[in-house]
């Protein structure tokens, strides 16, 4: 540097690195410990399953207790304690990490529900044999394996962040 | 040229990328920042405390069970910082950008004109252009 002034080329290297960092750090305080994402995906698959197995009573409360969780886990994530004792050891600033992203990504989480209901009106609708716990499966299967990389593309889908320069160096 | 916004702290490229990493988070731990810097403890510990006298990252201790942690974030006034010294460096790049089209657009100009006296009739004794 020269002085208190950096030259073109130390610019564009600094807002370079701050781009990277800022996708790192997206990109890693995403992931939950292994054996949180186990007992998600179980869960899941349980919950679901048991609708083909069990009677509607057992089902009613099989999903009042899920719900307990989810809310638990919902809470537990949005203290510094609570996301260390879930293995996550940063929370991304979610401002940060839809700041100058394509429009098409904010609606990616209402795409995935609005074809997990999809999927449920026509299991049941088509009335297929054991249709909640094959889906069951396929979705534990899908949180167990590939939530991290699941919530990181949906962080970085689209995402320009604005500190990168994006102009040729001089 | 002003580059009054540039942060002598955040000339440092650690501590850029400390709070360029921080600035993605809304608090991180500290053992979570040391990895993903590739820092020692001790090195970590030494420009957080440079940081934390600036006002620009907050620690905050606690205890996991029975492990101690630190949790890391950035203030306010430290993302405001980072903020102006990223506007600050997006107009070095790109006063040095626009320069450097206009000279380019200068150069081609000079070539051009010439071009145009030897196609003029200025025979092969005419001076060349004078370059500056």
């Amino acid at each position: 540097m020269t002085g208190q002034r950096p030259t073109p080329d130390e610019a564009a290297r600094a807002l370079d690195q701050v781009g990277q960092r800022e996708e790192q750090a997206i990109g890693g305080g995403t992931s939950d410990a292994l054996w949180v994402r186990l007992v998600i995906g179980l869960l899941l698959f349980g919950d679901l399953a048991a609708r083909d197995f069990l009677g509607d009573d057992a089902n009613s409360w099989i999903s009042i207790g899920l719900a307990v969780l989810v809310i638990a886990y919902t809470l537990l994530l949005r203290t510094r304690r609570g996301s260390s004792a879930l293995g996550r050891s940063a929370r991304v600033d979610r401002k940060a990490a839809l700041r100058g992203k394509a429009a098409y990504a904010r609606w990616i989480p209402l795409v995935i529900v609005l074809l997990g209901l999809g999927v449920g009106l026509a299991g049941a609708r088509l009335d297929l044999p054991y249709w909640h716990t094959a889906l069951g499966a396929m979705l534990g299967a899908v949180v167990i394996f590939f939530a991290p990389a699941l919530e990181r593309a949906m962080l970085s889908a689209g995402r320009r962040t604005q500190h990168t320069t994006g102009t040729v160096r001089p | 040229m002003t580059h009054t916004d540039i942060d002598p702290v955040l000339l440092d490229p650690t501590r850029l990328s400390i709070v360029s990493l921080l600035a993605a988070t809304e608090w991180a731990e500290f053992g979570w920042v040391r990895d993903s810097v590739g820092l020692s403890d001790s090195a970590l510990s030494k420009q957080v405390t440079t940081l934390s006298k600036q006002g620009y990252v907050e620690a905050e201790k606690g205890y996991v069970g029975k492990r101690p942690r630190t949790w890391l974030s950035l203030s306010a006034s430290g993302r405001g910082a980072l903020e102006g010294h990223v506007a600050a460096l997006q107009r070095i790049v790109e006063q040095s950008r626009q320069a450097g089209e206009a000279r380019g657009t200068e150069g081609a100009g000079a070539e051009r004109n010439g071009a145009e006296r030897d196609a003029g009739g200025g025979g092969t004794n005419s001076p060349p252009p004078a370059r500056t």
